[in-house]
């Protein structure tokens, strides 16, 4: 297990993911502090604003890529196949994976905090920076068990794209949904209170990724222990239901 | 057919008849309950989680053209689409509604502006500003920002800007009852008739506006001139017109006391 995590590491840093995000974090900042450059006031804030934002997006774009690619070329290369000819059981495999995608998550959420702590207070940074890591984690879990179910790197990957955005949105989807703006444009009846019930619905099975890594966390003091509290909390049983989903689809497939 | 060809459609029969999944029971009990159990927490703590609360955010301030353009990243006519939307939309946040009363006016002006540089040729922050932020009942001064912004806006495309000055100046006549306002953005856009084709309603605003002003004089010098110069060539206009100088001349209309606004000659 711990030996398969070791290999997605040694293969991160064999494709210059680490070169990639320090270009990542110099691209971010280096746009951050253009964007303050040309602020009439408030430039601090603005500088952590843009930075957090575009860096939250970079690292999630840069797990996300990093999963799918590394995850096809184990199915194409038949390098899956292989280590299912060795006796270990397929549960063992799958941890060993996530264990190593989420340890290259982790090395990231740390760069990503690294250049926070630039920027910001540090304990704003640091609140920042685990959440960030947590949905990097959560990402790098649902790319894995999209992949091993869809198997079609392409399809994969847009469904990750897919499952971020609404992730991130659900949260005002859903107080759209029970918002003046539909009770008034909406006819009431059997339309209405499907909309509603749907989006219930599909925010029980959601992460409420919105309540993570917020850039304004960076700007304003506002968030500490209890909101990386509920992400953690929320990380952990999501990490939790798609490894589960993703062992079912691993232990159904026949290589 | 050659040995090699054989071999590949063995192949692919073979690989055709194989299927993608094995049956359920290869997968052990305990994933299965452990997914029940993990999908009901899931479920459960979503419930539980404090829902979203919805809050109002106030409008933020508009950013300086040369950012908005580098934000754009080379479609600023997208940008300006969308944060046209973005703005019409700030007062029906998620989950809540602002009074239009509640909001910054002179951020809503700068907001606008910005849509209308960004995209010179979009009337939709022009049409905005007329129909929505200046029609909506809000304070007075509110409206003279959106109507100023409207005339100011004018000198940069008055052939397609023209009619968003119409409507100020009839929103000036109607909602503000200003009439001078109103007659000073009448004549901003008659002045352009000579560059745009204006209808005859726009041409003889500044007419009616005269008119609701009981400047008869003027009424008569403007319709005389229009007359002399071949202007009206339209027999109801011209009927219009004759009408409304004999309503005037009637003795209805004291010389400087403004009449009732909108009264149309019969």
């Amino acid at each position: 297990m711990f030996a398969l995590a070791q290999l997605i590491l040694r293969e991160a840093l064999r494709n210059r993911m680490a070169w990639l995000a320090l270009l990542l974090v110099a691209g971010a900042l280096s746009l951050s502090w253009f964007l303050s450059g040309v602020a009439l006031t408030e430039a601090a804030g603005l500088r952590a604003a843009a930075a957090g934002a575009v860096l939250r997006l970079g690292c999630v774009a840069l797990t996300v890529v990093f999963v799918t690619t590394s995850m096809t070329r184990d199915l194409s290369d038949k390098s899956l196949e292989l280590l299912l000819s060795l006796p270990l059981p397929r549960w063992q495999l799958l941890v060993g994976k996530l264990l190593g995608y989420a340890a290259v998550a982790a090395m990231i959420g740390a760069l990503a905090t690294a250049s926070a702590l630039m920027l910001a207070p540090w304990q704003q940074s640091i609140v920042w920076g685990v959440t960030l890591t947590l949905e990097l984690v959560v990402m790098a879990t649902f790319s894995v068990m999209c992949l091993l179910s869809l198997a079609q790197p392409t399809v994969a990957l847009i469904a990750t794209i897919a499952f971020y955005v609404l992730a991130r949105a659900m949260a005002a989807i859903q107080l759209m949904a029970h918002g003046p703006m539909l009770a008034a444009t909406a006819e009431p009846g059997l339309v209405s209170t499907l909309m509603t019930g749907g989006t219930d619905l599909l925010a029980l099975v959601l992460p409420r990724l919105d309540q993570f890594a917020n850039a304004s966390w960076l700007v304003y003091p506002v968030a500490g222990v209890a909101e990386v509290g509920t992400a953690l909390l929320q990380a952990v049983i999501y990490v939790a239901l798609l490894s589960t989903i993703a062992l079912v689809d691993l232990y159904r497939r026949n290589f | 057919m050659t040995a090699e060809s054989r071999r590949w459609r063995l192949l692919r029969g073979v690989r055709a008849h194989t299927p993608s999944e094995r049956p359920w029971r290869f997968v052990p009990r305990g994933a299965l309950w452990a997914l029940v159990l993990v999908l009901a927490v899931q479920a459960g703590s979503s419930a539980v989680l404090a829902p979203p609360a919805a809050t109002a955010s106030a409008l933020a301030a508009a950013p300086p053209l040369p950012v908005a353009r580098l934000a754009a990243l080379g479609e600023p006519v997208a940008l300006a689409r969308l944060l046209n939307l973005w703005l019409q939309a700030h007062d029906n946040q998620p989950g809540i509604n602002i009074p239009y009363a509640s909001l910054d006016y002179s951020r809503v002006r700068d907001w606008l502006q910005l849509t209308l540089d960004l995209d010179p040729r979009g009337q939709y922050p022009l049409l905005a500003a007329t129909r929505l932020y200046a029609s909506v009942p809000v304070a007075n001064d509110r409206r003279r920002l959106m109507l100023d912004f409207v005339a100011r806006s004018v000198p940069g495309d008055p052939g397609a800007r023209w009619r968003w000055l119409a409507d100020a100046a009839l929103i000036a006549k109607y909602k503000l009852e200003d009439l001078p306002l109103a007659l000073r953005y009448a004549e901003i856009v008659s002045a352009q008739a000579g560059h745009v084709d204006l209808p005859f309603w726009a041409r003889d605003l500044r007419v009616l506006v005269l008119a609701d002003m009981c400047e008869v004089d003027a009424v008569k010098v403007l319709v005389g001139g229009l007359a002399e110069g071949g202007a009206l060539v339209d027999a109801a206009e011209r009927r219009f017109l004759a009408r409304l100088l004999a309503q005037l001349e009637s003795g209805e209309c004291e010389p400087g006391v403004p009449r009732a606004p909108g009264r149309i000659p019969k």
